[in-house]
This record gives C-alpha cells, sequence and structure tokens, in this order.
C-alpha cells in the first residue's frame, strides 16, 4: 500500500487565509467533568454573593483559579507545536489503518499530554457523498450543556502522547479508521489537550488537504465462492501444460526434471522419454455489480453495503484461489477503486456482454436482478441472501 | 495495564482531600462529631477494601437501600431530635462519600467523589471557621490539584489501554515537579481572587455570620454565689491596636454593663434600656469628665452573644467601622446607641465581629464649667440591710465628706481588711454581708458591690460595673489583646462636681507568671487567629477599600500620611519589595531554567554522561571523539555496556545523520547508564 506524505503548515494562499481569519484560533470545549465542575462554581459562587461567607470566597477563588489554570497551561501546551502527518491514502473501512504524526516543541517546556488527531473527514464520493457532511467527530454548539458529550463520534486518526520534551521531535503511531467506504478529504489536524485537569479540552487546528480512498471491507461469502468453483471451475485445454490428465510423450531433453521421465516407456522405446500433462486453466469470468435498483428503500442500502463487501471478499478470493483478475497487474486496484465509489442509484440495471470466453457473474438486489437482463448462462448471486 | 505508582498517587491524594473536609467537620464537633469519625475509619477500611475489590461485590440495591435507609435516619433526627437541616445534610455526604469509597469502579464514581469531598469542604463553613479551615483549604488545595491532575493523565492512559502497556508510564520527577509547581500557582491563584473579587453580597437568603462567643460573668443580672474560674479562659474578647504602639498604661478598665437594683442577692437593670440615638458615631464626653488630648484607639470585637461595646473609661467619642471606612457596609452596617447607664450598645443585625474606634484621654477628678447631669435617684437604691452594714458603712466612710475622699477611703478599708480569692466559700441569705462579716474573702463581684453599697448607704450614687480588667500585649501582632478571663466588676459613683468616676476595690491577686513557651505559643495563635479573622473571615468590601486606600497610598509615595488603622498598617510597601524581590528571583530561575532546557537533549544527555563519568574519575580524552569516549566508558563500566551501546547509536545517528529520536528513551537510557555508573563507581576508577 502506497503512503504519501503531507506537510502540514499554514496556507499563506488568500482563501486559506480568510477562513482562518475567520475561524477562532483555538476550539474549546467542556467534557462532562467541566460541565459538572462550571455548574458547581456557579453555585458556590452564587451562595458566596448571597451570603457573604467569605469561605465560601476562598472556595469560590479556588475554583476559578483551577479553570484558569486549565486555560493558561493547555495554551501553554499548544503553543509552540508544530505538527506534521504521513497518513496512507487508502485504508480499508471498519479496519485499522498506521499512520505517523510529526510533533515538533519547540516550546522551552514540555507539552504534556497532548492527542494529535484528524477530527473528521468529508465524503467527495461514495455511499456517503451527499448524504453527510462529515464523518467523525461531530460537535456540539458550546452551549448545549444538556447534551452529556460535547463531541460524539470518534477522531478518523488519532495518537496520543504523555510528554514532549522541549525543543525534541517525536514521531507518533496514529491508528486511522474509515468506518465506510468512498473517496474522503482530510481538511485539517488538530492537536488536543485536556491538560492538566480534564474540565476542558482545547484544540488547534492545521489545515492541510489529504484525500484517502477507502476500499470496501472484504467479506468472504462461502456459499457464493463454493458455487462458483462448482459451476464455473477449472477447464482442460487440449495442450501440454502443467495439469494431471495425460496428453502425451515426448523425447527428454537435456536439463529437465528426471522425475518426469517414464521408464517404462523409455525402457520400450530405448531412449529417454518424458509424460507431458494436459494443461488446466481458470475459466474467463467477468463481474457485474448492479449499481441500479427500480426503487430503493433504506434495507436497500443497507443490503447493497453488506453485498459491495462480499464482492470485494468474493474478489479477494478469486484472486487467492489463482483467477487472473483483470487484463493488466493494476486492474484488481481499478476494480476495487470502483467498488469503493460506486453507489446505489434509481434506474433499470444494464448488463454489458461479457466476452466470448467468458462467464458473467451478476452480483446485485434481488429488486435489481429482478429487472437485469440476465442470460441463463449467468451465474446470479443475490445481495439479499448474503449473512448480514 | 497503568503503572502502579501513578494508581499509588491517584489513591493517595484521593483520600487526602476526602478526608480533610471529614476532619474538619469533626473538629466543628456537634451532632456531626460521632458520624465523622466512623467515617474517618471507614475511609481507612475502603483503602483496603477497594484494593480487593470487596465493595464490588455488593450489589447497587444494597447500596441505594444503605443511602435511602440514612436518609430516613437523618428525617428522624431533624424531626424528632435537636439537629439542624445543614447538619442532617453534612452526615448524608459524609455517608455519600464513604459509599462511593467502597463501590467505586469507574471514573465517573471516582470523580463524584472529587465532588463529594469539595461539597463537604463547602458545608463545612458552616461548622467550622476556624484558622484551622485556613489550613486545611491550603492543603486541600495542594492536593487536590494535583490529585485531580494525576486524576486526569490516568484516565488518559485508561482509555488508551495499548498505550499504557506499551509505554509504561509513571508519574516521573519532571511531570510530578509540573503539577507540584501547578498546585502552587493554583493556591496563589486563588488567594488573588479571594482578594480581589469585590464583595457585593446580595444577602437574598442568608447574611455573613458568625458563632457567638458566650460571655462567662455577663449578663443582664449578675447574681453573686455563683462564679467559675473565669481566670482560666484564654479566649480573645477584644484585640485593640494603639496607634503609638504598646502603649505605657496597663491598668485599662474596658467597660460594658452597669447595674442599678440590687435586691440582695443579685444586680438587675429596671430603667431604659432601649438606648438614645442611632448614629455610628457619638460623643461621650458629657457622660465621663476627661482632660487632655484625645488618642484613637481602634478596637476589634469578636461576635459575643450581647450587643455591648466595651470602652475605655473615659471614652470621649465612639465610632463605627475604621478610619478608611467609618461608615460598615452590608452586614456590619449598624448604629450606636447609649442607654441610661451609659453603657453602650450596636444594632448591628448579624453575629460579626464589630470594628470601631474610641478616643480616649485622661480621666478628669476636678470641676470645669461644664455642670454634669445630675445622677438618677436609682442609683442610691438599697437592699433591706442590717445595722451592722450602717455602722460598717459609716466606718469605711471615716471621717471624708466630698464623694471622691468617699470613695478613696472606702477602697483603702476593702483593699487593707479583705482577701480576694476566686475559691469562695460558702455564703447564706445576704452574700455581701456574710462577705463583710463572715467570710472577709470573695472575688470581684463581692468587693464591687460591697463598695457600691458602701457608697449608697453614705449618700452617694453609685452602680456597679462589669466589664474587662488589665488584658495583654501580644508583641506578634502588635496589639493588646484581652481575654475572656480578664472579667473584672468595678465600681462608678458619681460626684455632683464632677460626674461619674471609676472605683476598683478588688486588691490585687496572686497572679502566676505564665509558661514563657506557652504565652508565646498562644500570642503566636492569637495573632495569627487575629490576621485570619481580619482578612479571611471578616474581609468585606470595606476592608477591600481600606486595602486600595494603602496601596493608593503606597504608589503615591506619601508616607507620613499612612492610615493608622491596622488593617491599613499592613505594610503595603514591604509587601510590594517582597513581591519585587520574588518575582524578580523567579523571573532569574526561569531565565536559568530556560537557558539550561534550550540545550539540545541530545548533548545535555552526553553532557550529563560526561559529566558523572568525570565524577568516578573516568575523564574524556581531548583526542576523544563522542564514540570513543562511550567505546571506552562501556569497557570501564561493563555492566552499562548495553544501554552506552544503544545510547552510542541513538546520538550518532541523531548528530551526525539528523534522524529523529525519542527523547522520552533517550532520557530512560541515560538515567539506566548514570545509575548503573554510579552503582558500580568503583570499578571505574582508576
Amino acid at each position: 500500500m502506497t503512503i504519501n506524505t503531507v506537510e502540514l503548515s499554514e496556507d499563506p494562499g488568500i482563501r486559506d487565509r480568510l477562513r482562518k481569519w475567520a475561524k477562532p484560533p483555538r476550539k474549546l470545549t467542556m467534557t462532562a467533568a467541566g460541565k459538572f465542575f462550571v455548574l458547581l462554581s456557579l453555585a458556590v459562587g452564587f451562595g458566596a454573593v448571597n451570603t457573604g461567607n467569605n469561605l465560601l470566597f476562598l472556595l469560590m477563588g479556588m475554583l476559578l483559579s483551577l479553570i484558569i489554570a486549565s486555560g493558561v497551561l493547555s495554551e501553554a501546551v499548544l503553543r509552540k507545536l508544530r505538527v506534521s502527518r504521513k497518513l496512507p491514502v487508502r485504508a480499508v473501512a471498519g479496519r485499522d489503518t498506521s499512520g505517523t504524526y510529526v510533533v515538533n516543541n519547540d516550546a522551552n517546556y514540555p507539552a504534556l499530554s497532548l492527542e494529535i488527531a484528524d477530527l473528521n473527514a468529508r465524503p467527495i464520493d461514495g455511499p456517503l457523498f451527499g448524504k453527510t457532511p462529515i464523518i467523525g467527530v461531530k460537535r456540539h454548539a458550546w452551549w448545549k450543556i444538556w447534551k452529556k458529550h460535547q463531541a460524539e463520534g470518534s477522531p478518523i486518526a488519532t495518537a496520543y502522547v504523555v510528554r514532549i520534551e522541549p525543543h525534541t521531535v517525536v514521531e507518533l503511531d496514529a491508528v486511522c479508521l474509515f468506518p465506510t467506504r468512498g473517496r474522503y478529504v482530510l481538511e485539517s489536524s488538530s492537536a488536543l489537550t485536556r491538560f492538566p485537569f480534564g474540565l476542558f479540552e482545547k484544540s488547534r487546528e492545521w489545515d492541510a488537504h489529504h484525500e484517502v480512498l477507502v476500499e470496501p471491507a472484504p467479506i468472504t461469502e462461502e456459499s457464493w465462492h463454493g458455487e462458483l468453483v462448482s459451476k464455473l471451475g477449472e477447464v482442460d485445454i487440449p495442450k501440454a501444460g502443467g495439469g494431471e490428465e495425460f496428453f502425451g510423450l515426448r523425447d527428454f531433453r537435456e536439463g529437465e526434471d528426471a522425475r518426469n521421465i517414464h521408464w517404462k516407456s523409455s525402457a520400450r522405446r530405448g531412449s529417454m522419454l518424458v509424460r507431458e500433462t494436459q494443461l488446466r486453466h481458470h475459466r474467463r469470468i467477468t463481474v457485474v455489480v448492479l449499481d441500479a435498483a427500480p426503487a430503493i428503500t433504506p434495507q436497500d442500502l443497507e443490503l447493497f453495503e453488506a453485498g459491495i463487501s462480499r464482492a470485494a471478499g468474493l474478489l479477494h478470493r478469486l484472486q487467492i484461489s489463482g483467477f487472473t483478475i483483470g487484463e493488466h497487474p493494476d486492474d484488481f486496484q481499478h476494480i476495487m477503486d470502483r467498488l469503493a465509489v460506486v453507489s446505489l442509484t434509481k434506474g433499470i440495471p444494464t448488463l454489458p456482454s461479457p466476452p466470448a470466453d467468458s462467464a458473467r457473474i451478476v452480483l446485485g438486489l434481488k429488486s435489481s436482478l429482478a429487472v437485469a437482463p440476465l442470460s441463463p448462462e449467468d451465474l446470479v448471486f443475490s445481495f439479499d441472501e448474503v449473512r448480514r | 495495564m497503568i503503572h502502579f505508582n501513578l494508581e499509588k498517587i491517584f489513591n493517595i491524594t484521593l483520600y487526602v482531600i476526602v478526608v480533610l473536609p471529614i476532619l474538619l467537620i469533626a473538629t466543628g464537633g456537634g451532632p456531626n462529631l460521632a458520624i465523622s469519625l466512623i467515617a474517618i475509619v471507614l475511609c481507612g477500611l475502603s483503602w483496603f477494601a477497594h484494593q480487593r475489590k470487596w465493595g464490588h461485590q455488593v450489589s447497587a440495591r444494597t447500596w441505594n437501600f444503605i443511602v435511602f435507609g440514612f436518609v430516613g435516619f437523618a428525617l428522624l433526627q431533624i424531626l424528632f431530635f435537636d439537629v439542624g437541616v445543614l447538619d442532617g445534610a453534612i452526615q448524608l455526604l459524609i455517608v455519600l462519600t464513604c459509599i462511593r469509597l467502597f463501590s467505586r469502579l469507574s471514573v465517573r464514581e471516582e470523580f463524584q467523589i472529587f465532588v463529594l469531598s469539595f461539597m463537604t469542604l463547602a458545608a463545612a463553613t458552616t461548622v467550622n471557621e476556624d484558622m484551622l479551615y485556613g489550613i486545611v483549604f491550603g492543603i486541600y488545595v495542594l492536593a487536590g490539584t494535583f490529585g485531580l491532575a494525576v486524576f486526569h493523565l490516568r484516565n488518559e492512559l485508561l482509555t488508551r489501554p495499548r498505550l499504557a502497556f506499551r509505554a509504561r508510564p509513571t508519574l516521573d520527577r519532571p511531570y510530578a515537579m509540573v503539577l507540584a509547581a501547578m498546585s502552587a500557582v493554583v493556591l496563589s491563584t486563588s488567594l488573588a481572587i479571594f482578594f480581589v473579587f469585590p464583595r457585593v453580597g446580595l444577602g437574598f437568603f442568608a447574611p455573613q455570620d458568625r458563632d457567638g462567643m458566650s460571655m462567662v460573668g455577663f449578663s443582664e443580672s449578675v447574681e453573686l454565689g455563683g462564679h467559675g474560674l473565669i481566670r482560666d479562659n484564654p479566649a480573645v474578647v477584644l484585640r485593640v491596636e494603639f496607634p503609638d504602639g504598646k502603649p505605657t498604661r496597663t491598668q485599662f478598665h474596658w467597660r460594658m454593663l452597669s447595674f442599678d437594683f440590687y435586691d440582695g442577692k443579685s444586680w438587675a437593670r429596671t430603667m431604659d434600656q432601649e438606648g438614645m440615638g442611632g448614629a455610628w458615631h457619638r460623643d461621650l464626653d458629657a457622660i465621663y469628665p476627661s482632660q487632655g488630648t484625645p488618642q484613637m484607639v481602634q478596637m476589634y470585637l469578636e461576635p459575643l452573644d450581647t450587643t455591648l461595646l466595651p470602652t475605655l473609661h473615659p471614652t470621649q467619642s465612639i465610632k463605627l467601622g475604621t478610619p478608611q471606612v467609618t461608615m460598615p457596609f452590608g452586614s456590619r452596617s449598624g448604629r450606636i446607641r447609649v442607654d441610661a447607664y451609659h453603657d453602650i450598645r450596636h444594632t448591628i443585625p448579624s453575629n460579626v465581629g464589630v470594628p470601631y474606634m474610641i478616643w480616649i484621654a485622661e480621666e478628669r477628678t476636678t470641676s470645669n464649667e461644664v455642670r454634669p447631669r445630675e445622677a438618677n435617684p436609682a442609683f442610691l437604691q438599697l437592699p433591706p440591710l442590717s445595722p451592722e452594714f450602717a455602722q460598717l458603712s459609716r466606718r469605711a466612710r471615716g471621717n471624708a465628706d466630698d464623694p471622691q475622699r468617699i470613695a478613696a477611703n472606702i477602697e483603702d478599708f476593702l483593699e487593707s481588711g479583705y482577701t480576694y480569692t476566686t475559691d469562695l466559700p460558702e455564703v447564706g441569705d445576704s452574700p455581701v454581708e456574710d462577705f463583710l462579716f463572715k467570710t472577709r474573702r470573695g472575688h470581684c463581684e463581692y468587693f464591687a458591690t460591697a463598695a457600691t453599697l458602701i457608697l449608697r448607704q453614705n449618700n452617694v450614687p453609685a452602680r456597679i460595673v462589669n466589664g474587662f480588667y488589665g488584658g495583654q500585649w501580644n508583641n506578634v501582632g502588635n496589639y493588646w489583646a484581652v481575654r475572656q478571663g480578664d472579667a473584672h466588676s468595678w465600681v462608678e459613683y458619681y460626684d455632683p462636681q464632677v460626674g461619674w468616676l471609676k472605683l476598683d476595690p478588688t486588691p490585687p491577686s496572686d497572679s502566676s507568671i505564665p509558661n514563657p513557651f506557652v504565652d508565646a505559643v498562644r500570642k503566636t495563635m492569637d495573632a495569627s487567629r487575629l490576621l485570619w479573622t481580619k482578612w479571611v473571615i471578616e474581609y468585606d468590601l470595606a476592608a477591600q477599600i481600606t486595602a486600595l486606600k494603602g496601596l493608593a497610598d503606597a504608589i503615591q509615595g506619601e508616607p507620613e500620611q499612612k492610615s493608622k488603622d491596622s488593617k491599613a498598617s499592613f505594610k503595603v510597601s514591604k509587601g510590594f519589595v517582597l513581591v519585587a524581590i520574588f518575582g524578580t528571583l523567579m523571573l532569574v530561575v526561569g531565565f536559568v531554567f530556560a537557558r539550561r532546557r534550550k540545550v539540545d537533549p541530545l548533548t545535555r544527555c552526553f553532557q550529563q554522561i560526561e559529566t558523572s563519568a568525570q565524577k568516578l574519575n573516568v575523564s574524556r580524552g581531548m583526542d576523544q571523539g563522542p564514540a570513543a569516549f562511550l567505546d571506552h566508558l562501556a569497557t570501564r563500566f561493563p555492566e552499562a555496556r548495553e544501554p552506552i551501546a544503544e545510547f552510542q547509536k541513538i546520538y550518532l545517528a541523531s548528530r551526525f545523520g539528523m534522524g529523529a529520536f525519542d527523547a522520552n528513551h533517550l532520557n530512560a537510557l541515560t538515567t539506566t547508564i548514570l545509575k548503573t555508573m554510579k552503582r558500580n563507581g568503583h570499578k571505574g576508577t582508576l
């Protein structure tokens, strides 16, 4: 899998500058504990002002100073950091992929309890495109304090470090996880810290564009594979090859493996003869995924996603079994690229004609298969019958 | 898995912040004492129970049952016993804390313990406002801040088990130092916010209040025959600051309450006690004869169960507040009233300490052009007395005619023929006559009562006065401290030419010399308590204005006009110098630290190893490069061969190959090398 490196730097372009100007330099959210803490501070402050009890003022002073210390120290942690990242350009949905964050601490003091993350990604192609603006962490507005957590979801990529010494560079192992296939853009990386008390989370962002193609997670449907092998398995071709059936005898050539010598015939003939076997070969297969259906229900979409994973699993299994996928070594990846972004659309599916020497496998929803112009030789697998 | 170190430190800090507020509540006494002591024992048990996970085996339903059971118990206490709602709530908080300590499983439940401990600390403000609260608060802030930071770090690692397992994080020294410094900063900031936050109380629910001190020997009626060992009560009731420093005079009579009617056993007040006027500033020169230039004295009266204000004899005028803020605000706003006995009372509604000023002068015993008002005939009242008493009165008077000479003769008569004691003998139905004719021993109330009655028998209007006598100079806090044990009774008699004059017929007692160490400790404690009271408990808008004025004066540089008020006498300029010195020191330390930290960590680690080796007589040769030196070191210290080799690899790759390195790993390697070298130091010696 290829890796590309994207240096995160603050882009000086006008558009980016405007966006940067409009964006707050730091984002601050309260953790669940922080909300409780703020409410407690308000309650103590209210009690102190009302009663004039100086001991309550003393406690209020402590709570306020903890809030101030949180703000100052978290800023100190983030202020002099520089972050760059090395994330993969391809990933598999639902599976951890490793990457790296490179963090420079230019401060004269250590950075403590730091998390580097790509909090969210924007789908630009695939099943989520047009349906959700972002995946990953979704933040609630700061004033929605009744929400249990101010942010929901998990970051796309994340790494954590307890301490970074001053004037050092640290490479952090990041774990990337995309839950759904598709093509995504990671627009920014963030450094977050809940230091020192875990009451507030302060983050700083660096804009950096990075595209990732997420393949569907391959899931093998054993029943499909069994049926495929039994119906469209290997065939004998009338020429010498590496099969098992007898093809003929010929003269031994210098340097050939002596184990292939047919000793009985050689004795009869008086010269060395070699046994040849008939060539066996996989059949050419055309796999067609039907990406259109006359009507689409939410359940169909779920079935389609499950089916795409099975289709990817089938292709992987075919490759492992020795089938040649495509005409070119890169074709398998092209197919996976297509599977990563294919979407179910409304309409009548069409079927391309397979090459003459090729068998055709058609995959799709039952409703798509029902209207598709199938031929009796086609091997048909319905997404509706897979285990979910 | 979290390293034991971090978990242990977290547990220790958690228990410290739980136990401290409970201890505070225990020292407050009352109905919460027993449950606080039980809770402290339970806290100790929960330490072991948590380690063995005993509490986890108890179902949530059982814990709920215990909580609801206790709520019922608390309600019963409130409804049928003399337990306040607040006490019930405090007890519930303590019980909840103990249950959480036993049953804590998750991070959320541990955070609840933090919250519960804080709420207990807040609740403790209602039962304990002594200086101990300040000490506990300081420790609580330090431990709580440290604990909260460790709690955060621990939780971050708990949510990342893979990282925790791989990195085996510990709370090492640099991190701990950062957290400790942060705790100190938080404490300082807390105090700064406390002093700066404006004290503009709304007072919707409860005014500022303090527990009033019960006064031994003070009541609206004084009964002879019942008396405790009041000399042993060291509680300070009044602190007095003299602007010119320690006064030369020590015979102060702090006048509070006087009586007119004696029924043969006890004194009572029969005249109008409502008092006249309602000003916060009153002139009293028409009441007490005085002469000379009056001197201002700043008084701080502890909250008492009486509204009487002690004054010195003779007081020319009295004013509430301090020189900077003479009109008290908020809970201390009140007026001064003078009743028919010339006793002075305040009308401050809340039970708070009262700062006020009095202007005192010399007592005038001669007449001047101002004729005093006539004395009320009630001050000539006498109970039924025996003929022997009339004879004794005549004998005591001698041949004197004017009130002052009569008073002097009576004083001589009583002081020469009678003895002071607090160990009172049994007296009969007429305590004064028993004292005069039988026992001839008694305390100040007997002497004062006898003198008053003898004066009245000789047609001199007189009244018994209760108050305090003497006191002690506190050289730690530079103020005069008057204690409950200084309670005293004396006499005021009326001279038609002059006015009301003072007579103290009680002979001096045999006062034992206090232990100097105990005395010094007591004075220091009292001075600290005064500071605590002035700057924390009763710190209010008036004090803030005073401090601001002091600050403004210090900035303007007008030392000659520096306030004479005690709060303003806080040496602001000295404070500034101290702060400046401290700030400069911190800057220098910070600068040196910053310079030190700017050294590349790779070089720093190498230098550490080089210096350590030098101390062990393994010096680096002039022609030795880093690699050769480290090789040499490895041969000298074979035990450290492996870490030295690894260090060498990283050092050379990073220094000359520009490769990245893990600073934490490098530090750990350096520490290992240094320790191994130190441990095997003798082998390296040439």
